[in-house]
């Protein structure tokens, strides 16, 4: 459902910057560049607002923003927040905390005169703080002879943090004058991560799942973001 | 711009290939994975105790509270100087009926109470197999009764946390 989802606000985003970019051509009639536009732009991820709405086992946020230093070049962060339930078929647990990311995205894509899309790679370094709760579990035997139960526990490890470097593939598309759509994929890598000592860190608020035997990571959002414009130049 | 866009996407499919490629094997426990051990039994000759002795005929069957007994190895009969029991995860005793000379359910043999008693610990395992039982303050007795087949048991390791050494000795 959700790859639809996705498939058809990309559609959308190209349509809509297509139109766009007709309109603009026509009128183009001079040699001079247009100034490009200087300001902090501020975004809300729709992933995890969705999941937060429609979801009961997450409950969650996260903003982004940008802000342009040279024509291609931007710092850019998100702060987000994640409560998340997993079920997996011997445990079930609860991770919860928050996490911030900072960096830039280099645009990728030269724009025609007058527009300002995105086509980005990006870097952050990401920090988060959570806990985890163990809800329940089944002990795994190979001889299941005896009767077993599922334990209810409520064991809460909390302070657990981690660190991580993640590489952002994504696009930014200008739908209206300073309103953007914007996607992007991230590829993430472990850099530090303190579990409680008895339990994995199964999932990090920012990160997402962790896999046992390695340190990588993947996340996606798409969302709508607003450019608060400060100058031209 | 639709250049980018391919090079955008291919490396999008890559990337999502190789996390979901990763998953696979971490959704599924894997048989070699160490979880909660079994009980391991070594029978030795009570006249000669350094000598491994087989059991013939060997069948076992756990009992539960009520005294009812329950297939613990199977419907078969074992001729081994080597037993795995499984113990149970959420109690802190296990009761077995071992016994000698087992042939079909006319002629059951022998049969020799075995009561074992210890305390458990879950401990994380993975994701995927999520908790195992470590047990300790392991003891182990026969009950005695008219005619013992079982003649002395010995408690070798009072904590069981893998299958490789025995932890108790039957002598017989």
């Amino acid at each position: 459902m959700s790859k639809y989802i996705t498939n058809l606000f990309l559609a959308c985003m190209f349509v809509c910057n297509g139109s766009a970019q007709i309109a603009t051509d026509s009128i183009v009639s001079d040699s001079l560049k247009t100034p490009v536009k200087f300001g902090l732009r501020l975004g809300a991820d729709l992933t995890s607002l969705g999941r937060t709405v429609f979801n009961n086992d997450f409950k969650g946020f996260e903003l982004s923003g940008d802000y342009r230093l040279t024509e291609r070049f931007y710092v850019a962060g998100e702060i987000g927040s994640a409560d998340k339930t997993t079920d997996e078929p011997n445990i079930n647990f609860s991770s919860k905390g928050n996490y911030l990311k900072v960096g830039g995205d280099f645009n990728l894509y030269r724009n025609w005169d007058g527009m300002d899309n995105m086509i980005y790679a990006g870097l952050r370094y990401g920090i988060s703080r959570f806990s985890q709760t163990i809800n329940s579990y089944i002990v795994y035997t190979t001889n299941q002879t005896w009767p077993y139960s599922v334990n209810q526990t409520n064991s809460t490890y909390a302070g657990l943090s981690a660190m991580w470097l993640e590489l952002q593939f994504g696009i930014k598309v200008e739908l209206l004058p300073n309103m953007f759509g914007f996607l992007n994929l991230q590829l993430k890598r472990l850099v530090s991560n303190q579990s409680s000592g008895q339990i994995d860190n199964l999932y990090i608020p920012g990160f997402n799942r962790t896999y046992q035997d390695g340190q990588i990571g993947s996340g996606v959002s798409y969302g709508i973001s607003y450019r608060i414009p400060f100058y031209k130049k | 711009m639709f250049n980018s866009m391919k090079l955008l996407t291919r490396i999008g499919i890559v990337s999502l290939s190789l996390v979901l490629m990763q998953c696979e094997k971490d959704d599924i426990c894997a048989e070699s994975t160490p979880t909660t051990p079994s009980l391991i039994i070594r029978f030795y000759d009570f006249y000669n105790p350094s000598e491994l002795k087989a059991a013939e005929d060997l069948n076992v069957f756990g009992i539960d509270n009520s005294g009812n007994t329950f297939d613990i190895i199977g419907q078969t009969t074992l001729t081994t100087d080597s037993l795995a029991l499984p113990l149970p995860t959420n109690l802190n005793a296990a009761s077995f009926r071992l016994y000698l000379g087992y042939l079909d359910e006319e002629t059951i043999g022998n049969g020799d109470d075995l009561l074992t008693e210890f305390q458990t610990e879950d401990l994380f395992v993975s994701r995927a197999c999520g908790f195992k039982t470590f047990y300790s303050e392991l003891s182990a007795e026969t009950q005695t009764d008219s005619d013992n087949w079982i003649l002395s048991t010995e408690v070798i390791q009072t904590e069981i946390n893998n299958t490789i050494h025995a932890h108790v000795k039957i002598y017989h």
